[in-house]
């Protein structure tokens, strides 16, 4: 068992750079090829964050499940892609997808020489468990991002809120709740 | 029957958007990414067309019959009177250059935010109805028919443009996007398409002086509380004055910082700083805003805002006058007010009543940026600062859009924030000149709006993540009152442990002043690290 697990790993670190391209490559599907040739920018760290992020987080999250057992950097990076994800103009299926993806581009880059070699599909296996584990909480973290948006955005209307009825009374006037307000946070009543 | 997916089809995704060209691609309205509208008592307290109850996810926009008359004849006027419009519908080669320079394309991926293709946006129409190629051969010279959609579209984008000018810095030709984006809200307002948050402080602003409606007493009793606060973290009393004829200077700060925190700590720190100085100013309770957002609506509406500032400054008898930390308050006070309302040839070139310091770069305008009287302060020796106070807060520098890009405020904060607290600059690219945009101005910055504004802001929040990881950055300074409001939660999301400040907190923090106590708070009321009060044991 230890054996065939060097050879996986010792597999995967020899194709490390062709499966993170692919992979990065991959994942960015889901933008219009537009935008696509710019997020390939990887080295442009603060005029292309995107990108720059996606590919260090991606090649940071490999490395981890290279690893016997993954740290909890594996979260720290996940977090990464997934909180520029959740704000996007992408489906929460779009946005998890690219941890999925590496199964696909693993097999691909392992081909069928993994398939005959039983050992070695026994580490396979239990690989890509590692990945469905990853999923699960690539799950956990996009929903953690959208319900901070929502708390961000309450925290700023009780704040708005407070000022507007300190305002009305120092004016002398009676507070208009959003209640009572046409129009403004209808879709807050 | 209802028709079940086979499994296949169930597992066929395609993760590629659609293939239709921009024009084909029609606009989707999801919550998050668009304001509310204005409302109708708004638009009328300031006479904008056709206010009534309307919401961009409704099919029906309630448009004026004659919508589409209306836009044409206000860009064919528009054309006629800015000469910069006419040129830069025309000059545009589609090099690129500003299309990933935006911070909404950037955040969001979304071509129509490319700076580029937003200009297109009007272009588009332009071509069709005011140049013959277009006329002609329509699409094929990039040419497009004016429909609801299209207005739909305008209005999606055209909100979503924070006029930050980033990209134009960028542009080889030079064309400002921002403008076009300006005269996009104008055609837009024309047909009484525009934005809650931008409409009722111009509202309020026209009635009472300021974005929040204060009225002349409310303004008073706020300045009381932050007094008040002064007095109990230094024991010193400052009265500041309202309306005080005679006075040398008046002073305009943005009225938010005088209710909203952190903005608030910043005016308590400028109102310690004029005290020590013994500076004869007074404020304006109608000039009470320094922020125009008719800078976001017309030229019309900017002019007829910014009025009251040399109104009242003609009223008081002042000598010249003094800003406080706003954006692109900046932009219409260096840029149009002179223009528009001035020649202030009844004010004097401001001149620095501490150190003697003639402002000449102000002899138009006559009035200074407060960030410019402190340095100078500073650079005299004039001002006592104690920086061990600020111990514990590492800080950072936001250039904000307007002052750096339309006025070239870029050095003085920075030599303020040296001599106050431990500084660390953000990487070159992403600073000065350069600088990200909050993902909030010009109007953008509303609740129902969170979204767009975190993928608008992850450029500035990802520069600022790099000081932090690095430096141990803790704290955001920032020369503008939409940033200080804007920021904080920008900062929660993308760079937890990251708080917002204006420049004027650190250095009320730092600034020792004649006969005061022992300081063992800092203006947040927080805790001076090592310089805890004694207790009794």
């Amino acid at each position: 068992m230890a054996s065939a697990a060097r050879n996986l790993i010792s597999i995967l670190l020899e194709k490390k750079s062709a499966i993170i391209t692919k992979w990065f490559n991959l994942s960015l599907e889901i933008y219009p090829p537009e935008t696509v040739r710019n997020l390939k920018n990887i080295n442009q760290q603060f005029n292309n964050p995107v990108g720059h992020t996606f590919y260090h987080a991606m090649e940071g999250i490999f490395e981890q499940l290279l690893q016997e057992t993954a740290s909890e950097k594996v979260a720290l990076y996940l977090d990464k892609i997934l909180r520029i994800k959740a704000v996007q103009d992408i489906n929460p299926s779009q946005v998890v997808s690219f941890v999925f993806q590496l199964k696909r581009i693993v097999r691909e880059e392992l081909g069928d020489v993994t398939f005959s070699n039983r050992a070695l599909m026994q580490e396979f296996l239990d690989f890509e468990l590692k990945i469905d584990d990853l999923s699960m909480v690539a799950f956990g973290i996009y929903t953690d991002c959208r319900e901070k948006i929502c708390q961000l955005r309450l925290a700023e209307v009780k704040k708005k809120n407070e000022i507007l009825e300190r305002i009305s009374l120092l004016n002398g006037h009676h507070y208009q709740t959003f209640d009572e307000q046409e129009g403004v946070g209808d879709d807050l009543k | 029957m209802v028709k079940v997916p086979k499994k296949e089809e169930l597992l066929n995704i395609d993760y590629k958007p659609p293939k239709t060209g921009w024009m084909e691609t029609p606009v989707v309205f999801k919550p998050g990414t668009w304001c509310y509208p204005g409302k109708a008592e708004s638009l009328q307290i300031v006479g904008l067309a056709n206010p009534r109850k309307w919401s961009p996810e409704d099919d029906d926009w309630k448009l004026p019959e004659n919508w589409k008359e209306i836009i044409l004849e206000g860009l064919r006027e528009r054309l006629d009177r800015f000469r910069s419009l006419r040129i830069f519908m025309d000059i545009c080669v589609r090099c690129g250059a500003c299309a990933d320079k935006c911070h909404f394309y950037i955040g969001s991926g979304d071509p129509k935010n490319m700076p580029v293709l937003r200009a297109e946006l009007l272009r588009a129409i332009y071509r069709k109805n005011f140049t013959t190629a277009g006329k002609i051969f329509g699409k094929f010279a990039g040419a497009r028919e004016l429909t609801e959609d299209v207005i739909k579209e305008w209005f999606y984008y055209f909100f979503q443009c924070t006029e930050c000018r980033r990209c134009s810095v960028f542009c080889p030709y030079g064309i400002d996007t921002a403008e076009i984006t300006m005269i996009g809200r104008e055609l837009l307002n024309l047909i009484g398409c525009n934005i809650d948050w931008v409409v009722t402080p111009v509202a309020n602003c026209y009635m009472k002086g300021n974005h929040l409606g204060i009225q002349p007493h409310g303004l008073v009793d706020s300045m009381e509380f932050l007094v008040e606060n002064i007095t109990d973290i230094t024991g010193i009393e400052i009265e500041p004055t309202f309306n005080r004829k005679g006075a040398e200077i008046l002073y305009v700060p943005p009225s938010g910082d005088l209710f909203a925190d952190p903005g608030t700590y910043s005016l308590m720190g400028q109102l310690m700083l004029f005290h020590e100085m013994g500076l004869d100013y007074t404020l304006s309770t109608y000039a009470s805003e320094g922020g125009n957002f008719g800078l976001f609506t017309s030229h019309e509406m900017v002019k007829r805002l910014n009025a009251k500032i040399y109104a009242e400054a003609k009223r008081l008898g002042v000598k010249w006058i003094l800003g406080g930390e706003c954006g692109h308050m900046w932009r219409v006070l260096h840029q149009y007010m002179d223009t528009m309302n001035g020649p202030a040839d009844f004010l004097e070139v401001p001149v620095s009543p501490v150190t003697g310091t003639k402002f000449e770069h102000a002899q138009s305008t006559k009035m200074i940026h407060v960030t410019e009287f402190t340095a100078d302060l500073i650079k005299n020796n004039k001002v006592k600062l104690d920086p061990s106070r600020n111990k514990g807060i590492i800080v950072t520098f936001h250039d904000s859009c307007n002052p750096a890009r339309a006025m070239g405020l870029l050095e003085e904060p920075r030599f303020i924030l040296k001599h106050v607290c431990d500084f660390y600059e953000m990487p070159d690219e992403t600073i000065k000149e350069q600088t990200f945009c909050c993902g909030g101005g010009a109007g953008l910055g509303s609740d129902e709006n969170m979204e767009m504004r975190m993928r608008g802001g992850f450029p500035r929040a990802n520069a600022v993540r790099y000081v932090h990881e690095k430096y141990g950055v803790n704290m955001l300074s920032c020369v503008c009152a939409i940033d200080r409001a804007t920021l904080p939660p920008l900062m929660h999301y993308w760079v937890p442990g990251v708080e917002v400040c204006g420049v004027h907190e650190l250095v009320g923090n730092a600034l020792i002043m004649e006969g005061e106590k022992k300081r063992t708070e800092n203006l947040r009321f927080e805790p001076l690290e090592g310089m805890e009060e004694d207790e009794d044991v």
